[in-house]
């Protein structure tokens, strides 16, 4: 079959001036929509460069796709993440806010890896314990099929503990959301702006959550089971979870530093490159 | 080999593409596949989807004929060629089309050719993201050229060679991206801004190193874009210039950062909650707040983090946020003078976006006499 190029242009064109079957927009309602990387990436390396004519050289190719969190794992509305791929997690507390009058009290977080893999410790700690600089908890190659599940619980004044909360139960204590969802209706909190500081940069003016294309945030409410009580707020304990695709590791690139400019050799007026080897305009022919 | 990941065009059909797949050695010339591309980005088209919605191929364009062979590949592998390389050299394209919006994306390019010379660019960045090079608008950037196969003066057929094997062009574009976007992908031929021109008559590598963008505009710290490199191979044998290396690097801006809600010129008992505007945060960033006693200095003692300040950004593009912080009462255990700093952190270091005293008197003044009376 053979097209000339105005008429694959025109074709292209009329293809393009009509709605499309099955065109649909993946935007997230409320939410940037975008991905990371933000457009497919990739490369292609042809091997050999310099060849006779007829050899037919070896062809390298690899593509990076624009992901967000639906696109490496299913979230359900508990939280619990199910990877789709082969993905690396790591996972930052953002703010604990539980206490009994003026005493901050603790809250401790486990993370389980596997629907029957132990339950492992990542924060315990108070208010004033929470460094979201630091990540608490971090797992690579974590397979397609590997359920992660959060569980927290609260710590009273007397040192007993209340009742444990976990997105492998089905309580309203805890949910996962991701970009663009919006806050739990049951957790009059939100409605009514009684937000915690280190929620405030999570949610837009309509009470849906901002997050980065690959992040999930977790909130608790560990002093209540009860959605109806007036300190049903889901903020005691919040953590954000950030998944990425598990990626060979080659070491990485190089990398530029402040220092790496002292390296520059002059070159003259007539040549752009530090070396010397191009020179500026166009050549005769 | 070069990237062209920005290259995201609205393309022909699906019916179209998965024919042009299919059937391969459609016959478009390059240069005239390049117009129909342009053509064709005057529709909307819609980014991000499922890989599995996704259609890839290498592209292998004879030059001579203009004889192209599509080959349906998986999103990463390696293969043999379709065919063999055509006596004037091909090109191997590396496309991926998502079959929902009918977005296209040539990824990627490389030139195989018997003769000409070949060159590669890399881009190197101050910061680590792998899926493509970026940096940031006031950042250096450094990038290394590689080009092989061109004849010396003194070689003895230097006189009677083709220009293609004397010398190569260098190209360095400039390229804004309109107010709110973060791509080309909705943009038709957009307008790029010559830099430089040059060109390079031997077989070397060499780097050319900038302080900083070419991109300009009302305000540099503020533009965004991409700057493009290429190296051309000149036009002979009836075959057209031909790019035998392009490479891209993304701009962002400069974050701006701002915090209002307490008044320097003012003494409070318990300090207010404070609002903070976050604009343009790098895409790899962490931004937050510090508290030390005293007026602002250099290099501060007893600085204290506000654990809910912290706004962490691992993304694609720069983002936006704001916050509101409150109870800070805790960090200003001191009377007098404390300052306020909001900081952002990113793989180039660490600036200073905004600064605020504020003044804490928690002194009871008793207003009130006491009288001695006998």
């Amino acid at each position: 079959m053979k097209i000339n190029a105005s008429q694959l242009a025109l074709l292209g064109l009329l293809a393009l001036g009509s709605s499309l079957p099955g065109q649909t927009s993946e935007s997230i309602p409320g939410g940037s929509g975008h991905k990371d990387p933000y457009i497919p990436v990739g490369a292609i390396s042809v091997t050999p460069t310099v060849v006779q004519p007829g050899v037919r050289p070896r062809m390298v190719w690899n593509i990076d796709y624009p992901m967000a969190v639906v696109d490496l794992s299913d979230v359900d509305p508990n939280g619990t993440i199910t990877a789709t791929q082969e993905i690396d997690l790591k996972i930052r507390v953002m703010g604990v806010a539980l206490q009994s009058g003026h005493t901050l009290l603790p809250a401790a977080l486990w993370v389980r890896v596997g629907a029957s893999a132990p339950w492992e410790l990542a924060f315990y700690g108070r208010e004033n314990d929470v460094n979201p600089d630091v990540v608490v908890y971090e797992k690579k190659n974590v397979q397609p099929g590997t359920q992660i599940d959060f569980s927290a619980r609260g710590q009273s004044g007397s040192g007993s503990w209340f009742d444990t909360h976990s997105t492998a139960g089905s309580d309203l204590s805890v949910i996962g959301m991701i970009d663009g969802d919006s806050v739990p209706d049951y957790a009059p909190a939100y409605e009514q702006g009684r937000i915690e500081s280190f929620m405030t940069q999570f949610l837009d003016e309509e009470n849906h959550v901002v997050l980065g294309p690959h992040d999930i945030i977790h909130t608790f409410e560990l002093g209540s089971s009860n959605p109806g009580d007036w300190w049903f707020d889901m903020q005691d304990i919040v953590c954000t979870t950030t998944l990425s695709q598990t990626r060979p590791d080659n070491g990485g690139g190089n990398l530029l530093s402040s220092s790496d400019l002292s390296t520059q050799t002059s070159s003259s007026s007539e040549t752009v490159d530090d070396n010397g080897k191009i020179i500026r305009g166009r050549k005769e022919r | 080999m070069g990237k062209s990941y920005g290259d995201g065009k609205s393309g022909s059909s699906r019916l179209g593409i998965i024919l042009r797949i299919l059937l391969k050695s459609v016959s478009i010339h390059f240069i005239m596949k390049k117009q129909l591309l342009l053509l064709a980005a005057a529709a909307p088209c819609v980014v991000s989807a499922d890989p599995a919605d996704y259609v890839n191929f290498v592209r292998q364009i004879q030059q001579d004929s203009g004889v192209e062979w599509d080959m349906s590949v998986a999103p990463n592998g390696m293969r043999i060629s379709p065919t063999g390389v055509s006596v004037a050299g091909s090109f191997f394209e590396l496309w991926a089309i998502h079959n929902r919006s009918v977005s296209e994306y040539r990824l990627d390019e490389q030139y195989v050719t018997a003769y000409t010379p070949n060159a590669t660019i890399t881009i190197v960045t101050g910061d680590p993201y792998l899926a493509i090079p970026r940096t940031r608008v006031d950042q250096p950037f450094q990038v290394q050229i590689s080009v092989a196969g061109l004849l010396d003066e003194n070689h003895p057929s230097y006189a009677t060679a083709p220009d293609a094997a004397k010398w190569v062009d260098y190209t360095n574009y400039t390229f804004a991206y309109p107010d709110e976007a973060y791509s080309f992908e909705d943009v038709r031929n957009p307008v790029g801004t010559v830099v430089t021109e040059g060109y390079m008559e031997e077989t070397a590598n060499t780097s050319i190193t900038f302080s900083a963008t070419n991109l300009t505009g009302p305000d540099l710290t503020q533009v965004k874009g991409e700057e493009v490199f290429t190296i051309t191979a000149q036009a002979d044998f009836g075959v057209s210039a031909t790019i035998l290396d392009s490479e891209k690097v993304q701009i962002w801006p400069i974050a701006t950062g701002t915090i209002s809600g307490v008044d320097s010129s003012r003494y409070y008992e318990q300090v207010p909650p404070v609002s903070v505007s976050l604009v343009n945060l790098y895409p790899d960033s962490t931004t937050y707040m510090r508290i030390y006693p005293g007026p602002r200095k250099e290099r501060p003692d007893g600085t204290k983090t506000i654990n809910s300040s912290f706004v962490i950004m691992e993304d694609s593009i720069p983002q936006s946020r704001d916050l509101t912080v409150k109870s800070m009462d805790r960090y200003f255990t001191e009377e007098g003078i404390h300052t306020v700093e909001l900081l952002h952190r990113t793989p180039f270091g660490t600036d200073l976006l905004d600064v605020v005293e504020i003044n804490v008197d928690r002194t009871i003044e008793v207003n009130g006499g006491v009288i001695d009376q006998e």
